[in-house]
């Protein structure tokens, strides 16, 4: 979540389509893994609040510079009762997560879920003769097998709002390590969204390409590679640091849409922030 | 290119404001660990003195080991032989021959809370008490096993 009065236009397009494109992974296996929690930890009760900053090259919506460098907020917390939990971690791809435990054994857990996700074009003036894009409430599955040192999740996602219909996949692995009290974790997945999504997105329609500049683009759907780097340190009982390194690779249905102003093949962002743990 | 340029200068000066900020931040978390870096001594005897410091190790979660380089240091107006001993776990860490005081660094690894002591060596009697408590940042519970909630 980032503050936005502050903060010109390009930079909003720019993390906009960082969101909007896909590029975030799946938190919940982050959050575990940042935590530290291959003691299997349930969804916990806990809210914290930080800044961060960070800095990138991606593709922009609206900038025509690749690079791109902001300051955040950080809001993560969650809440967990008899199974059902709602989940908000600023990692994550997905703003706010609901969702019930259905089954939990040793190493797997099974998690029902429903959240809104991806947004629309609203922010910026060249988008106003294009159709709506609003967000997609997905809903689905995600599993999550705590293995050895690693841990896996896979996830499957449909929207019920009617606005996209599409299906999004994750699968993710990661682990972590502790070197005194810094924490690292390392985590590697493949994202898959099928044309539903990319095309309510990304694409451009006949009507639209014929009121507006934009030519036509219907995109098939596409796979991303992801991985990612970060330490956690714990620099007092409550407050906590964070730095995170994100790769992932940018599909040609995505950069082939004329919506982007800038393109480019691959993600890249480092990020850093300092959290309040209440 | 001069919207452009100044575009990249706000970047720029966006970020490098934000990363002194949590710097600021940073520094000052640590300035208040810092201040709360007293240190931590129960004498039960008024003449004996202990004292440990930093006095707390944080873990990020619950059931974590906890590291902590930490350094102890003890007088007692008495020449005497004296023993630093981890009543958690009753081993005695390090002696000293007829010393009115000491010091000794040592390097604090463990999941729970442990209280150490001064003695006179070979006896049991505490002179006095110090504590290295284990906090975390994270407190999270258990899964159950096996258990199907829909299924």
């Amino acid at each position: 979540m980032t503050s936005s009065q502050n903060i010109p236009k390009s930079i909003i397009g720019g993390l906009l389509a960082l969101f909007v494109s896909t590029s975030v992974f799946s938190a919940d296996i982050t959050h575990a893994l940042r935590n530290n929690t291959q003691d299997k930890a349930t969804t916990e009760n806990y809210f914290e609040l930080g800044l961060g900053a960070g800095i990138g090259r991606a593709p922009s919506l609206t900038d025509d510079d690749a690079t791109w460098a902001a300051p955040y907020w950080v809001i993560n917390g969650s809440y967990n009762w008899n199974g059902l939990f709602v989940e908000k971690y600023g990692e994550s791809s997905d703003p706010i997560l609901l969702g019930y435990n259905a089954y939990e054994s040793e190493d797997w857990s099974l998690d029902i879920i429903i959240g809104p996700n991806f947004s629309g074009l609203h922010f910026d003036d060249k988008f106003e003769d294009l159709d709506d894009r609003n967000s997609s409430t997905m809903f689905g599955g995600r599993l999550t097998g705590y293995l050895g040192d690693n841990v896996v999740q896979f996830s499957v996602k449909h929207d019920i709002s009617g606005n996209s219909h599409g299906t999004s996949a994750s699968a993710l692995v990661g682990r972590n390590w502790q070197v005194r009290n810094w924490n690292f974790h390392s985590l590697i997945g493949l994202q898959f969204f099928d044309s539903r999504i990319n095309d309510y997105y990304h694409g451009i329609n006949d009507a639209e390409a014929s009121r507006t500049e934009f030519t036509r683009y219907n995109p098939g759907s596409n796979f991303n590679a992801t991985a990612e780097v970060g330490v956690t340190y714990p620099v007092t009982e409550n407050w906590v640091f964070r730095s995170t390194a994100r790769f992932s690779t940018v599909s040609d249905a995505d950069m082939d849409s004329p919506i982007f102003e800038t393109t480019s093949s691959t993600r890249t962002s480092l990020r850093t922030s300092i959290t309040y743990v209440f | 290119m001069l919207t452009l340029l100044r575009i990249k200068k706000i970047k720029i000066s966006l970020l490098v404001g934000y990363l002194i900020t949590t710097l600021c931040l940073i520094m000052a978390s640590n300035v208040y660990a810092s201040s709360a870096d007293t240190t931590n001594t129960t004498n039960t005897n008024d003449v004996a003195h202990l004292e440990v410091s930093p006095e707390q190790c944080i873990a990020l979660r619950k059931g974590q080991k906890c590291y902590l380089e930490v350094t102890f240091s003890w007088r007692h107006p008495q020449v005497r032989d004296y023993c630093l001993v981890n009543i958690t776990t009753n081993k005695t860490i390090k002696c000293w021959d007829r010393q009115t005081k000491g010091e000794f660094n040592f390097d604090f690894q463990s999941t729970l809370s442990h209280d150490f002591a001064l003695r006179v060596k070979g006896a049991t009697v505490d002179l006095a008490h110090a504590r290295i408590p284990v906090a975390w940042v994270y407190k999270s519970s258990k899964r159950a096993k096996s258990t199907w909630r829909l299924f």
